[in-house]
């Protein structure tokens, strides 16, 4: 049980003590899972994340992770600030410079352009965010956690944006990352496609102030 | 003209000290443009310009004086910031009290009047200023800080919740916060409250409506700036004739208004080409 990523035990999420969003939840999750999230608009996924990835405070309980575990999170669309005239190269650049020093350039590897060709964003690579469609931002921010070392990617409703067709290339690459890696995913969505629901570790639920173990073959 | 000439070793120091300090605001003003931080700004530099008032009120005139008062009064401004929904009505309330505040202190009168509407609309010609003062080495250093950190203020700009759960700390904002606190109370201190929002707000919100590179647009608000301010020294030391009089404009107040007129200039330049 010692290699897990990270165990949340007892946990309590929300704003205020007095009535949390979600309570007594507990999970683990080990290396190269694949778990989706499902539930209602406001049953507290959202909060589950943020709270996972260290960016809320729990009410109550603990999050036990493992040393140096590296979180990568995929926002929704609308979290993206697009009057940044920043291409989406410079995009994919940011989080390398928190590895890199200064004044080193920065360039992609042989295995990272690969990720990009794959995802059909190599060739948009100059084209400024803000000009790219849906569909591509997201694209664009997907890549930008695939191509750096994390041990969990957290993607927040990352297919929503996706016509069926990209939807299913996306899930393809996903589903390549965490074979060929140690990668594990944690995906918080509305579209869960019947033919995926295999791929899946774990199945959880937001629902009536808990998080449950979810029904295949029953999305939201 | 000739005077000009003759006396420009008096105000070349001056000149050049109020030119790199807008270099540097118009430069840190791109990144707090892009944050929606512009209330913030001009909140910042009223609590500066207040702490001015102060310091002089009980006579103290010490360049350090300023920035410890103003790094003291921001502190607790930043925090409530960090930590309220209504971050743009708590900076309106501490906008009203400190202007508010600042009056008061005016209405005592004495030397503390000319001083604080010195602060306000500042003028560089005559402020008492020395290039190698230690406040603005202390600002040029900060400046330096921030380009050494460029990208990772970048990176927390953009996407503050990635930037968070990556590397699990904040620090690198508030090294920038400190940077602006830093700049922008030097540059009160020396040039005036509105000088300094003008050429914090101005050049960058210009460059960002002109270009579509973060690059062109620091060059672009580095050159404006400049330009500005040079024109803005040449019109007020030469002067105009007007009936028999002499006039010579206020010069900080010509380079704020020299940058807004050639704002709106550009902007609707830039829209009109975009209609066609």
């Amino acid at each position: 049980m010692s290699d897990y990523l990270f165990s949340l035990v007892d946990l309590s999420i929300g704003y205020s003590k007095e009535s949390p969003i979600l309570s007594d939840i507990n999970m683990t999750v080990f290396p190269k899972e694949i778990i989706a999230i499902t539930g209602k608009n406001g049953s507290g996924k959202s909060t589950l994340i943020r709270t996972i990835s260290k960016l809320q405070k729990p009410l109550s309980g603990k999050i036990l992770t493992k040393d140096h575990l590296k979180i990568s999170l995929v926002p929704q669309l609308k979290k993206i600030n697009l009057s940044y005239p920043l291409s989406v190269e410079e995009i994919l650049k940011l989080p390398m410079v928190l590895e890199k020093p200064f004044f080193q350039k920065i360039n992609f590897l042989e295995n990272q352009l690969d990720i990009l060709e794959k995802l059909g964003i190599l060739s948009i690579r100059k084209k400024l965010l803000r000009e790219c469609s849906g569909g591509q931002i997201q694209k664009v921010l997907l890549a930008r956690s695939l191509i750096s070392i994390s041990d969990l990617i957290i993607l927040d409703e990352p297919l929503d944006a996706l016509d069926w067709k990209a939807r299913e290339l996306v899930f393809e690459i996903l589903m390549k990352m965490v074979t060929i890696s140690v990668v594990s995913l944690m995906i918080i969505t509305h579209n869960l496609e019947k033919e995926w629901m295999s791929h899946f570790t774990q199945l959880l639920v937001t629902e009536d102030g808990n998080l449950k173990e979810g029904k295949f073959g029953k999305p939201f | 003209m000739e005077n000009l000439f003759n006396s420009i070793d008096l105000f070349l120091p001056k000149i050049l000290l109020g030119s790199i300090l807008g270099i540097i605001l118009s430069c840190l003003g791109i990144i707090l443009v892009l944050r929606n931080m512009g209330f913030f700004c001009i909140t910042l530099s009223q609590i500066a310009t207040t702490s001015y008032a102060i310091l002089l009120f009980f006579g103290m005139h010490g360049e350090f004086s300023v920035l410890i008062l103003s790094l003291i009064t921001m502190t607790p401004l930043l925090y409530l910031s960090s930590k309220s929904q209504k971050t743009d009505t708590l900076l309106g309330v501490l906008f009203v009290l400190f202007g508010s505040f600042s009056q008061l202190i005016l209405s005592m009168g004495g030397s503390v009047k000319n001083h604080l509407l010195s602060a306000y609309f500042g003028d560089i010609l005559t402020s008492e200023i020395e290039i190698f003062s230690v406040s603005f080495l202390l600002c040029i250093f900060s400046f330096l800080i921030f380009i050494y950190y460029y990208k990772k203020i970048l990176f927390f700009s953009f996407d503050p919740d990635e930037y968070l759960v990556r590397n699990h700390t904040p620090k690198i904002d508030i090294i920038f916060l400190i940077i602006v606190i830093i700049c922008l109370s030097v540059s009160v201190h020396l040039l005036g409250s509105f000088y300094s929002t003008a050429q914090i707000l101005i050049p960058g919100f210009t460059g960002l409506f002109l270009f579509r590179s973060m690059k062109n647009i620091y060059i672009f608000s580095i050159i404006f700036s400049l330009l500005a301010s040079f024109l803005g020294f040449f019109i007020s030391l030469i002067g105009f004739e007007y009936g028999e009089e002499m006039i010579y404009f206020p010069t900080s107040s010509l380079i704020v208004t020299i940058l807004g007129i050639c704002a709106f200039l550009l902007i609707l330049f830039k829209k009109l080409n975009l209609k066609k």
